[in-house]
């Protein structure tokens, strides 16, 4: 019994010992420890890959590890709010996207972050444009001639969707609200894949979807492009034209991935954080490697704090009205 | 002929010295992360992506493909030794393997596994470089209705399944369904039996379930009869299968390799189907079908073959179309655009190199399978050897662990546990484990497979009859189920007066 | 049939199980729209499923009262209680955790019940209480239930958090625990396999593999 009291004794001390030593290595300047960055969706999808390739430059700048940690869950949604619910310590960050931040508020009703309010901005790690993609033998060759057929045939189109609240499901919904058939056929597939996979066979009509899945099958002639949602073309798809060359000047819409940490974080770590990300951005390869995913590299104003701030509000106004009234409810 | 000038640059790439040593590290971490319960591909794969930043992309691919194959195979490991199934594919082993082991020829289930997972590998590997185009029409030809009729085909597999009565084992199925219901509806985004309980928004994890009911109640089980537990590990056989064995394990190779190799390519992770399809035949075709579930080592070899036939097929999409099949190959894909190689149809005629050389690597990596796995089996074998009293402990740190890291996720560790106990409700009531994971695994494809069909169809049910891949699908599920029904009915009575009198 | 006799105690039981189960998932499903057949809703499939489920486990109740077939077995609580414990506790500790939510709370307050309770069966045997029989383990239960209860609505009082130990600590924590399950148990042996495996694990799973698992939150800051 002696013994165990000794040992309970001296594990209390270790205990003691370590706190103080934890509270004297805070004092230190950040980053002191490895950093994790939250992906809010499996290993190897779109936000996923953008996140590491952005960390490993990043790291190298802040002279620590970046860990990614995928947890994914209800939409994202449940990472997003243990992220916003975090220490500010600059040790917990997230890779949000579109859906966590600007569409998960019209969607989940009860959802336990407000996307502005409880998160500091660090900034913008890339915008993919976004692709209206038909099978490859839909009676329609261009944006104008989709429109005409879709608004003449609603009842025997059929659009597939990578699943509620993915950028699949949220730029389609706001093009059909912009087409005048907000209550076209969607079906849902559970991820990007399998829909894009019934595409290509010709089982369903249309999707609509980050240039990176669907530049090869394009290109490849599997599926045609109607139009790409940018303001001007893409250096990737320069044959396909925008959606105000097809006659949708208002339908804009990016995909876009952006580092946010939790809410009261100090500026110094999160001018940090800043640098390491420009420096990222910056970097040669780094941007290669983005640019080859089809995803165009922000200028310095747009992917600054203030920038992504304004990313976030623009799309969170765009889409709020369409996706409430999908009627489409997750909790 | 131009195969065997592609198959000539593409061992040229995969037999340098560097993609050599790569491959084998990938097969080696692989087979480990096999063995280790819960740490899937999914998570080894991802963790290890920023390690072949410095490698160039085919060197990278070939060890994450390495890694994917022998993840593959180290789950059959644990399914025999410890009766926890690894993966999906891995839940038929348990059935006949884990017997086997017990019998004391554990050194023979693996050996077998081994030896029918090289063949089926190097079959596939040929079938891919050969017919890879081709095939991937088929994948393209199954739609939802299809795959819908597939999803039932599968489940009259499950009905064969069953060792002991159809009502119970049908009973399982359906919960399995059940249980596949819990979490987001894929359509509208409702929340389906959470209780509100965000951990299970996105449904239970196959990880957690497997390693409830099989893992944990197993271990409590093998607990509270130490004799029989005691007794089994003291026996270790053979290593090696021998020629008897060999002789009754050629024909489920050889069928095995061909069902696994069809499912594999199949979109949705058709290649989850293969073992149960191919026990199920093996079963049918046996003249003596009781010994299944007892140790027949033809439980083993034929749904070992049919996995690591459809593991390697189920490259073929995302080689030649660049459209994933299932999770693990989702994560291939992010591993190609984060290393510039953006995944499609271009990739052969862009890549040459990197698309023969990893065809050529699938064939080395299964080679270098066998050589690793065939001398671990001893090892293997010898850890049978640990009392269980220090065993069960380090089994179940294994898998808190491994349960843990898959989603990060505590919750996960404490569902498994509940599965635990559930499993061991189910053992006391006379229930089989495997008809329910089957159900499960086929659960969330046929729900949403049908749905998605009777949203194209716009609601006619019709359209399951009216496409032909379909209605054929069908009618073979209809003659498996009558088949497996009828003759198992009357039998059935006759062990219950047998067993009686 | 003739006088009342179940010909198969574990399909009645089992049938039993299958009907709780249905009736559960009906209830957890019921708010749910069920749509028509043409255009399903989300709860079309769990609702029909939840019945069929409760279906075959009343056809299997009824077959057990014609058919025969084995006694239901014991149920070996020790071995179940010290398996699962350890796991939960892994789960509680390795990160830590806060009980807010429901769920949450009444894990803990199952938990902590079933401290109590075998510790009172431990006392129970060794004075030489019976602990046998139907109506015992009936009346064992129902104690057992009422415990949780009564936690539960009093746990917002007791603090319920644990602290977060890292894979150091909740690593021989789950083998230590869990090897109460067994008779056979060498304390010593255990706790050097504890540590060895913990080691192991750490190198393997942290080191090795590089899974963001926390390994000493208190010690390391990670």
């Amino acid at each position: 019994m002696t013994t165990l009291t000794r040992r309970a004794a001296l594990g209390a001390a270790a205990i003691a010992a370590s706190l103080a030593l934890s509270n004297g290595a805070q004092a230190q300047a950040y980053p002191n420890k490895p950093i994790t960055m939250m992906v809010a969706f499996a290993a190897g999808g779109p936000t996923d890959v953008i996140a590491r390739i952005v960390s490993e430059h990043m790291s190298k700048t802040l002279g620590q590890q970046i860990i990614i940690e995928n947890v994914a869950g209800a939409g994202g949604t449940t990472t997003t709010a243990r992220v916003a619910a975090a220490a500010p310590d600059g040790y917990t960050l997230i890779m949000g996207q579109m859906g966590t931040h600007a569409a998960a508020p019209a969607l989940y009703p009860n959802l336990r972050y407000n996307p502005v309010t409880d998160f500091t901005p660090i900034g913008v790690a890339g915008i993919t444009p976004i692709v209206i993609v038909t099978k490859k033998d839909f009676p329609a060759n261009n944006l104008r001639e989709f429109v005409a057929y879709v608004k003449a045939n609603p009842d025997k189109v059929n659009q597939a969707h990578a699943g509620v609240g993915s950028t699949a499901f949220t730029t389609c919904v706001l093009l059909k609200a912009q087409m005048g058939v907000p209550k076209l056929n969607a079906v849902a597939y559970r991820g990007t894949g399998p829909a894009l996979n019934d595409l290509v066979g010709g089982q369903v009509d249309f999707m609509c979807d980050q240039v990176t899945n669907l530049t090869p099958q394009i290109i490849a002639g599997n599926i045609k492009a109607m139009g790409i949602a940018t303001p001007a073309r893409i250096a990737v798809l320069p044959n396909v034209p925008t959606t105000a060359e097809g006659g949708l000047p208002d339908y804009q819409i990016s995909g876009w991935n952006a580092i946010f940490g939790p809410k009261g974080l100090p500026a110094d770590i999160q001018a940090k954080l800043v640098d390491a990300l420009d420096k990222a951005l910056e970097d040669p390869t780094t941007n290669k490697r983005l640019a080859d995913l089809g995803t165009v590299i922000p200028n310095k104003t747009e992917r600054a704090p203030a920038g992504l701030a304004a990313i976030l509000a623009r799309d969170l106004a765009l889409l709020d009205k369409p996706l409430r009234e999908t009627g489409a409810v997750g909790q | 002929m131009d195969l065997f000038s592609n198959l000539a640059l593409g061992f040229g790439v995969a037999l340098s010295l560097k993609n050599l040593a790569l491959c084998f590290v990938g097969c080696f971490i692989g087979t480990l992360i096999g063995v280790l319960p819960g740490v899937g591909p999914i998570a080894t794969i991802a963790m290890l992506l920023p390690i072949t930043f410095g490698i160039d992309p085919v060197g990278a691919l070939i060890m994450l493909a390495g890694i994917y194959y022998g993840a593959q195979y180290g789950g059959s490991t644990t399914a025999i030794l410890v009766n926890i199934p690894g993966e999906a594919t891995s839940v038929v082993t348990t059935l006949d393997g884990h017997q086997m082991a017990k019998q004391g020829r554990a050194g023979v289930a693996l050996g077998i596994s081994a030896i029918g997972s090289f063949i089926a590998g190097s079959v596939a590997t040929v079938l891919i470089a050969a017919l890879g185009a081709p095939l991937t029409k088929l994948a393209l030809l199954f739609g939802p209705a299809e795959y819908f009729s597939l999803m039932v085909m599968g489940l009259c597999f499950a009905v064969v399944l069953a060792r002991g009565s159809i009502l119970k084992a049908i009973a399982m199925i359906m919960l399995g369904l059940l249980l596949s219901t819990i979490g987001t509806d894929l359509e509208t985004g409702q929340e389906r039996m959470t209780f509100g309980f965000a951990p299970l928004s996105d449904g239970l994890d196959f990880a957690v379930l497997a390693m409830g009911i099989f893992g944990f109640a197993e271990v409590i089980k093998n607990l509270e009869n130490p004799e029989t537990r005691d007794v089994v590990r003291q026996k270790v056989g053979r290593l090696l299968p021998n020629r008897e064995e060999m002789r009754q394990s050629a024909g489920p190779i050889a069928r095995g390799t061909v069902l696994g190799s069809i499912l594999g390519i199949l979109p949705g992770n058709g290649a989850v189907l293969g073992p149960f399809a191919s026990y199920t035949l093996e079963k049918k075709l046996a003249k003596d079908p009781s010994r299944f579930g007892r140790g027949a080592i033809e439980g083993v070899a034929g749904p070992e073959s049919a996995n690591n036939a459809g593991a390697q097929t189920s490259f073929i999409p995302l080689l030649t179309l660049g459209i994933p099949p299932n999770a693990v190959m989702a994560l291939m894909v992010g591993a190609m655009t984060i290393h510039g190689v953006i995944p499609g149809p271009q990739v052969m005629t862009k890549n040459p190199q990197l698309f023969w050389g990893m065809i050529a690597s699938m064939w080395i990596g299964n080679l270098m399978l066998l050589i690793i796995n065939l001398p671990l089996i001893g090892l293997w074998v010898k850890l049978l050897k640990v009392p269980y009293r220090l065993m069960f402990p380090a089994i179940l740190l294994f898998c808190c662990i491994g349960i843990y890291s898959i989603n990060n996720s505590p919750v996960d560790v404490a569902m498994t546990a509940f599965f635990g106990l559930f499993g061991y409700a189910l053992v006391k009531f006379g229930f089989e484990p495997a008809p329910l994971l089957l159900g499960y695994v086929l659960g969330k494809l046929l729900e949403e497979k049908m749905r998605q069909a009777l949203i194209i169809s716009r609601g006619s049910f019709m359209t399951f009859v009216e496409r032909p891949i379909s209605a054929g699908l069908l009618l073979v599920a209809l003659v498996i189920l009558v088949v497996a029904l009828l003759p198992s009915i009357s039998k059935k009575r006759d062990v219950v007066f047998t067993e009686n009198s | 049939m003739g006088k009342f006799r179940i010909a198969s105690p574990q399909d009645f039981a089992g049938g039993l199980f299958l009907i709780a189960i249905g009736l559960g998932a009906y209830w957890a499903s019921s708010n749910l729209g069920m749509g028509t057949l043409r255009a399903m809703g989300p709860g079309m499939l769990p609702k029909s499923l939840a019945v069929i489920v409760a279906g075959l486990g009343a056809l299997l109740l009824l077959t057990s009262f014609r058919v025969e077939g084995p006694e239901l077995e014991r149920w070996s609580i020790r071995g179940l209680f010290f398996v699962l414990l350890g796991s939960c506790l892994f789960a509680l500790t390795i990160r830590g955790s806060d009980i807010t939510g429901t769920p949450e709370r009444v894990a803990s307050a199952m938990l902590i019940a079933s401290v109590i309770f075998l510790a009172a069966l431990f006392v129970a045997t060794r004075m030489g209480i019976a602990t046998d029989g139907h109506a015992v383990r009936a009346g064992m239960l129902a104690a057992y239930v009422a415990a949780v209860f009564v936690i539960y609505h009093v746990a917002p009082v007791i603090d319920l958090s644990f602290p977060a130990i890292g894979l150091i600590a909740a690593g021989p924590l789950v083998a230590i625990v869990s090897a109460f399950a067994s008779p056979e148990t060498k304390w010593g042996e255990v706790i050097i396999f504890a540590t060895f495996m913990t080691a192991l694990c750490a190198g393997l799973f942290k080191y090795a593999l590089g899974l963001p698992i926390p390994l000493a939150p208190w010690l390391l800051g990670y």
